[in-house]
């Protein structure tokens, strides 16, 4: 697809597990992940609260909490091992190589300086630059995600949550990283200002090659921003593949579910369907396909065996046991007396 | 026989807002305070007129701060107008007070955003439930305990036994959020309103809560008035749209009219802003 340079990709993550110890036992949060991304490749990982996409996002930059450890699986990046590399290169990698736009990011500026002596600082400390060289920079990147660079000498409180993000995304650009992970960038916002910064992220992709990491749970967003897509589930990817791919000829039940969730004002539709349930105990998580209890298709093998992600289309993996059935899974799924077996949630 | 037909006429009209206002006053910052100016007044709802009949439900589309939850807590006598009337089932909200307020109080009933900041973590989901009950000294205990069982059962909360004595830490947020709705409705209300009860919901699941309000305000033939930044989810829920922007309300009609030929330029670029499920 994008970025076919020939000379591999920039980001290969093989086999990550990342767990926390809590007090009840080990959460396996991130389970067994792999994917790779390209030079300039947007991707979009997704899935519901809790199924390990902010994880997956801070083991590859390796901002995971106190209680959180890369426990297998490697991460390179580069050529290197972002997993095992000591926190003094780490620290070199990040802000100039890898950028995150964390979480509930309009909280992470800080609210006693301006956001152009914040910018600063990134410039200066952790990029060399000089001072007045820095300045332009700021005003370089405020142009590119579209601030006025007079606003600068604002506070945060000053701008709108649509405008703090905005200053964030730039942030992040500030060094010119080979990577952003931006995860739930616009989920705090209202419509028409997440369609603002939506653009503006749509603006940046067409003008630099960088690559994006981009986590949310709305599928919508992946559609407009993002060139490839990984849906996660309770700590595992359970379906990777094109944009195109994957919203017009999904396998997964879970994905399949998800498009009957999601109200669409271009082509409404006369009952939503929701995927009733829990996702499992990741303490102590199930046996087999860990989508099971909620999926309405489930047979006895997926309770028992766990279904490798396998090739159903060029580049296109799937980790379900019944991809062979997919076009009745398709009709099925369509079909609101499908998924009313289990409890609601 | 006219006079009787426009009686019910009237009758048919659970709600009527004209003129609706409502101005703050920000209290001096400062540095405002040393220059001595009055901060400007914000207009978060400035003159907002519609009417709704029984069993219709409108959608109130809007961008953060235009002013929907503001008309919304007027509409439920939680704020004061500045100016303007709000006529509920026949009063008007500005004289009710005594029995009348209470009565109203039962008949118009508020979905909250934030299920978790709705129900009081230390009750029991049976407690929360029958608290309205309790409130309005309506039934013996075993009449009460029988209308908890019921609305718990008809927001599909089942085995119903499961839930009565948890509390809300134990259940997942579209589950409390079907104790709020099951709250909401255990006084047999003619007026629900729903402030975004589904944005603090994983997407999986919301389809599921929408699916109960509406069948619950089609069974009980509820008026309905729905606020929510997505058109997306108003086109599925409700049958008239409201588009507000800056405290007014500058589109109303018909859902399907609204959406498939907008008049008002705003109304437009609110359509564009919902994210399309297709790929570019
Ligand atoms: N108690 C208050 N004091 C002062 N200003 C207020 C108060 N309540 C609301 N406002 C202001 O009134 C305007 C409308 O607010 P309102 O909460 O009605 O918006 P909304 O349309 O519900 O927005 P959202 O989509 O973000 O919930 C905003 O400018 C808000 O800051
Ligand atoms: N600091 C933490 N300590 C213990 N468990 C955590 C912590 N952060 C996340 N988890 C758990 O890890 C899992 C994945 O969480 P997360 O990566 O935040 O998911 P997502 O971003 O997809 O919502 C969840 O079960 C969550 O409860
Ligand atoms: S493996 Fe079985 S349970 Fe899992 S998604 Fe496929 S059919 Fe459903
Ligand atoms: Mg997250
Ligand atoms: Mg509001």
């Amino acid at each position: 697809m994008m970025a076919t340079t020939g000379r591999g990709p920039l980001l290969e993550v093989v086999d990550l597990k990342t767990y926390y110890r809590t007090r009840r036992g080990v959460a396996r949060a991130v389970d067994g992940v792999s994917f790779t991304l390209a030079q300039g490749q947007h991707l979009g990982l997704i899935g519901e609260s809790g199924s390990g996409k902010t994880t997956t996002g801070r083991a590859i930059i390796r901002v995971l909490p106190r209680n959180a450890e890369i426990v297998g699986g490697q991460i390179l990046f580069k050529g290197r091992d972002l997993a095992r590399l000591p926190e003094r290169d780490m620290r070199d990698l990040r802000w100039r190589e890898i950028a995150m736009v964390p979480q509930a990011s309009m909280g992470s500026l800080d609210p006693v300086y301006r956001l152009g002596d914040q910018m600063l600082e990134v410039l200066v400390n952790r990029g060399g630059y000089e001072r007045s060289a820095a300045r332009d920079r700021s005003k370089e990147l405020f142009g590119l995600v579209g601030l006025d660079a007079a606003r600068l000498d604002n506070y945060p409180h000053e701008f709108s949550g649509g405008m703090r993000q905005r200053a964030v995304i730039a942030m992040a650009l500030a060094l010119d990283p080979a990577l952003i992970i931006a995860d739930e960038p616009v989920t705090a916002l209202d419509v028409i200002v997440q369609a603002q910064v939506l653009e503006t992220l749509r603006k940046l992709q067409e003008r630099l090659s960088v690559s994006v990491i981009m986590i949310t749970h709305d599928i919508s967003v992946v559609a407009q921003t993002c060139d490839s897509v990984a849906v996660m589930y309770a700590g595992k990817i359970v379906e990777q593949g094109s944009v195109r791919h994957i919203f017009s000829a999904p396998y997964h039940p879970y994905t399949l579910g998800l498009e009957n969730a999601y109200p669409n004002l271009a082509k409404p539709k006369d009952t939503l369907i929701s995927i009733e349930g829990f996702p499992p105990d990741l303490v102590d998580p199930p046996e087999g396909c860990r989508f099971a209890a909620r999926c309405p298709f489930a047979m006895e093998v997926c309770l028992r065996e766990e279904p490798p992600l396998v090739e159903v289309a060029s580049g296109h993996f799937v980790a379900c046991h019944q991809t062979d059935k997919v076009d009745y899974l398709r009709i099925k799924s369509r079909e609101a007396e499908t998924w009313q077996r289990v409890a609601p949630v | 026989m006219a006079a009787r037909g426009a009686s019910l006429n009237s009758a048919d009209i659970v709600l009527s807002v004209r003129d609706l206002k409502k101005h703050f006053q920000p209290r001096r910052g400062f540095m405002a305070a040393l220059r001595g100016g009055e901060a400007p007044v914000i207009k978060a709802v400035d003159g907002v007129s519609f009417e709704l009949k029984r069993g219709q439900s409108l959608g109130i589309a809007g961008e953060s701060g235009s002013g929907k939850t503001t008309t919304a807590r007027m509409l439920l006598k939680l704020v004061e107008p500045t100016g303007g009337e709000v006529v509920f089932d026949g009063d008007s909200l500005r004289d009710l007070d005594g029995p009348d307020l209470k009565a109203f109080r039962r008949k118009a009933q508020l979905m909250f955003q934030n299920p978790y900041e709705a129900l009081n973590p230390r009750f029991t989901i049976f407690r929360s439930v029958v608290e309205p009950l309790l409130i309005h000294a309506i039934g013996s205990p075993q009449e009460r305990r029988q209308r908890v069982v019921d609305a718990l059962r008809q927001v599909h909360l089942e085995p119903v036994e499961h839930y009565l004595d948890k509390h809300p830490h134990h259940l997942s947020g579209g589950q409390l959020q079907r104790v709020v709705l099951a709250r909401a409705l255990i006084l047999n209300p003619i007026f629900l309103v729903a402030d975004e009860p589904v944005s603090m919901l994983d997407v999986s699941i919301r389809a599921g809560i929408l699916n109960t309000i509406k069948e619950m305000s089609q069974r009980l033939k509820l008026t309905t008035l729905y606020i929510s930044h997505d058109l997306s989810l108003i086109q599925y829920m409700c049958d008239m749209t409201a588009v507000m922007y800056q405290g007014r309300i500058v589109e109303l009609g018909p859902t399907a009219q609204v959406i498939s030929d907008p008049q008002h330029e705003y109304t437009r670029a609110l359509i564009a802003a919902v994210p399309m499920l297709e790929p570019r």
